[in-house]
């Protein structure tokens, strides 16, 4: 393939890397309109020039197969949310370093990217760090506020410590091996005899990616970060990197270590039951919404380590699937979060209370974001958390599908307390959600879209089908 | 041969009692003193290992630049607090799960069924690591050398982001401005005589 | 004779003090700093080990990557240390009592 065959391939990450570079040059009333533009330019270009059939690129560092597109704009379309929501915020991003704040978004996009496509150990580290790189300064930027310092440390320290685990995997892996191609390293794997060196490596890898995804037991720092850093950063963080995320789980392992799946499926489900029961059981305990949202995500990166445990094909496009719905229903959630906070501060779940009687359109919505993740019929978290279970109980586990029944029942309580509080108890203070009309539209069509997954499923469900096939263990 | 097993020894000692220092120490100048000192002798090391210019990379730049920056940091910030204080619960807890650490490995890189024997061919005289080097990195980890750059800057600016002050009450210069006075914006002629008393 | 588990054992050995170096040292972010570069010096002597013993330019061409995103690292952690830093006075990251995991 020619030079301006792969650069034309390539095309979506220069863009995003030019255009960051304007973002952060250009005047500061020219960052929000061309942040946008640069948004929708990628989103452009990975339309333009999608190809036919999977192309290693750059000498075969990177892949770009059109079946993973979805995904890659989905990432485009939930940074655009995010940094819509975040704008009417008191701390939003444009009444502080708004130049820095979406370079550094835009460039977090260039990480997801890179890990995406990602067909060698090297670009794989180095998109993951570009994304970390660009998320601690996030976290840290609004500098008021002492805590978000102290958060932004902690995120620091434990990223750094999760990037050092899954550095010695790798270095372990190598050693054994002799290769950093994704590849090649699954076919090496198939060959050789097992040896502990390799599932050491295999269990320093996973140990690293659970700290980044924040899987129990190495999700203490979530729900502090959650709770500490600024609402625009952590709406950020909550929503694009957690499709990152799969993709680096699919890349590395259901790609990479598939020789060593008998190993690593059982770890991922005990992660993942771990995850489960204790996402499921702190949140209940929870007043402050955000650490709710962040012990809900924490459950459910659970149910995405269920269905990658699976060690199905079946099992992995259901952990796409599943992350397609959460990622959107995060970012639903932290946007009316959003809505909700941009006057006075409505942190508690108490302040929910009343929501029907003073704003009922507000509160529809909210209930749709709620059910979806509950899992309750008539929304797309239903449907994810279905075929999660499918897959368990096609791969022939259904006690682990069993338990996480219960737990997304005993789950189901904290979402519909709020719902109760909505439309069963009276407000203590009235509710004043901002009035912006775009944020309040994007809001709902966001909470409407998992209603529309829910009645139309079969497009999203292929493509989620396709999306995982491409990582099927080197084919 | 021999002497090399005699260095490789030497040096791994220093480098795991000056790392171990660096993380124990009670003065923190010292520690990052240590850490230092374990850098350097791990850049000996990787000369052991024949990579002559990722060693002279770190002792040049890393330990140069990054470990003297953070000499500065820790001066700035320890000027209060200069000695740290460990609790003995922690060490003890730090101390087992280095030793299980070191035992695992232990036994999975001393087991049967992992054994290299491989020793690699001595380099031809005119081998040069630093050409070698220097000729995958710009043709097969292109990509990577780009991503790199992009992270450099994403530190940039977010180290930048982060760190910058813009005070209210500060006075600064604006060059644009200074150049296009005039005379007249800044001179007033007066008759000369005095102003009369009010 | 050395060979490549001699290097191994001394890189994870490395890991190891790095790892409970993070572990002792919860209080104090300047020494957590410290811990994570000897992590990664430990993968770097473990990839050029490997990249000696197996003739492959590979892990030479990994190390020098850790290398530079290790720098790159650095440089965001010290930058928030010193936001900390002037926001509390203060690094120890236990007299922060309002973060609670």
């Amino acid at each position: 393939m020619s030079v301006a065959q792969e650069m034309i391939l390539m095309l979506p990450e220069i863009v995003l890397v030019v255009g960051a570079c304007f973002v952060l040059l250009c005047p500061r009333f020219l960052a929000w309109p061309l942040t946008m533009l640069v948004l929708a330019g990628t989103v452009g270009a990975i339309v333009a020039t999608a190809p036919e059939d999977p192309a290693l690129l750059m000498t075969g560092m990177f892949e770009r197969s059109s079946e993973i597109d979805f995904l890659r704009i989905l990432i485009c379309v939930l940074t655009v949310l995010i940094l819509r929501y975040a704008r009417g915020h008191p701390v939003s991003p444009d009444r502080l370093q708004s130049n820095e704040f979406y370079t550094l978004a835009v460039f977090g996009c260039v990480g997801m990217f890179l890990i995406s496509g990602a067909e060698h150990l090297i670009t794989l580290y180095l998109g993951l760090e570009i994304l970390a790189l660009s998320l601690y300064p996030m976290i840290a930027m609004v500098r008021d506020d002492g805590r978000a310092g102290e958060v932004a440390l902690k995120y620091f320290v434990l990223g750094a410590l999760a990037s050092g685990f899954l550095l010695y995997g790798m270095s372990l892996m190598y050693a054994v091996t002799g290769t950093l191609h994704i590849g090649e390293l699954a076919s090496q794997l198939e060959q050789l005899e097992m040896n502990r060196v390799l599932l050491l490596g295999m269990v320093f890898m996973l140990a690293g990616l659970a700290f980044k995804l924040g899987a129990t037991p190495f999700h203490m720092w979530l729900p502090d970060v959650y709770d500490g850093a600024s609402l625009p950063a952590v709406t950020y963080l909550s929503a694009a990197p957690k499709i990152a995320g799969l993709l680096l789980l699919l890349r590395l392992f259901s790609d990479g270590l598939m020789a060593l799946a008998v190993d690593w499926t059982t770890l991922m489900m005990v992660l993942a039951v771990l995850s489960l029961l204790l996402g499921n059981l702190v949140a209940i305990a929870q007043t402050r919404i955000r650490r709710m949202l962040a012990y809900s995500a924490i459950a459910h990166t659970g149910f995405v380590f269920l269905a990658l445990g699976a060690g199905t094909p079946h099992g992995m496009s259901s952990a796409v699937f599943y992350t397609f719905v959460y990622a959107l229903m995060a970012a639903g959630s932290f946007g009316m979060l959003l809505l909700l906070n941009s006057r006075v501060a409505a942190e508690d779940i108490q302040d929910f209370k009343g929501l029907n009687h003073s704003h009922p359109w507000l509160a529809i919505m909210v209930l749709i974001l709620m059910f979806s993740m509950a899992g309750v019929p008539l929304t797309a978290g239903f449907y994810a958390k279905l075929y999660v279970l499918q897959a368990v109980v096609d791969a022939g586990l259904w006690p682990l599908a069993v338990v996480a029944v219960l737990l997304t029942v005993v789950g189901a309580y904290y979402y519909l307390r709020i719902v109760w509080y909505m439309y069963f108890e009276e407000a203590d203070r009235p509710a004043e959600p901002g009035e912006d009309s775009a944020h309040v539209f994007l809001v709902s069509a966001n909470a409407l879209v998992l209603v529309l997954i829910f009645a139309v499923p079969q497009p999203w469900l292929e493509m989620s089908r396709d999306a995982a096939r491409v990582f099927v263990g080197g084919q | 041969m021999a002497f090399q097993t005699l260095l490789f020894y030497l040096f791994g000692t220093v480098l795991l009692a000056a790392a171990a220092a660096a993380v124990t120490l009670r003065n923190m100048v010292h520690a990052a003193l240590s850490l230092i000192l374990s850098f350097f002798t791990a850049a000996m090391l990787w000369m052991l290992l024949e990579a002559e210019f990722l060693s002279i990379l770190l002792v040049l730049v890393y330990i140069g630049a990054v470990l003297v920056l953070f000499l500065f940091v820790v001066m700035m910030v320890e000027r209060h607090t200069p000695t740290i204080h460990r609790r003995r619960n922690y060490r003890i807890v730090a101390s087992a799960v280095a030793a299980v650490m070191v035992a695992e490995l232990g036994m999975a890189l001393l087991a049967p069924d992992f054994s290299p024997t491989a020793q690699p061919l001595p380099a031809p005289l005119e081998y040069s690591n630093t050409k070698a080097l220097g000729s995958v990195l710009y043709t097969d980890y292109a990509l990577a050398f780009e991503a790199a750059a992009v992270a450099l800057l994403v530190a940039i600016v977010g180290a930048i982001a982060l760190t910058l002050r813009v005070r209210p009450d500060h006075h600064r210069q604006n060059p644009a401005r200074q150049s296009r006075v005039r005379k007249q914006d800044r001179l007033r002629l007066t008759d000369g005589r005095s102003e009369p008393p009010c | 004779m050395l060979s490549l588990t001699h290097f191994m054992l001394l890189s994870g050995a490395l890991f190891a003090i790095g790892v409970a170096g993070v572990f002792v040292n919860r209080r104090h972010a300047l020494v957590l700093l410290m811990s994570l570069e000897l992590i990664l010096l430990a993968v770097n002597t473990n990839l050029i080990a490997a990249s000696h013993y197996l003739q492959d330019l590979a892990g030479q061409a990994f190390a020098l990557f850790v290398l530079t995103i290790a720098a790159a690292e650095i440089a965001i952690g010290l930058a928030i240390v010193v936001v900390v830093f002037r926001s509390r006075e203060t690094i120890d990251a236990e007299d922060l009592s309002e973060v609670r995991g």
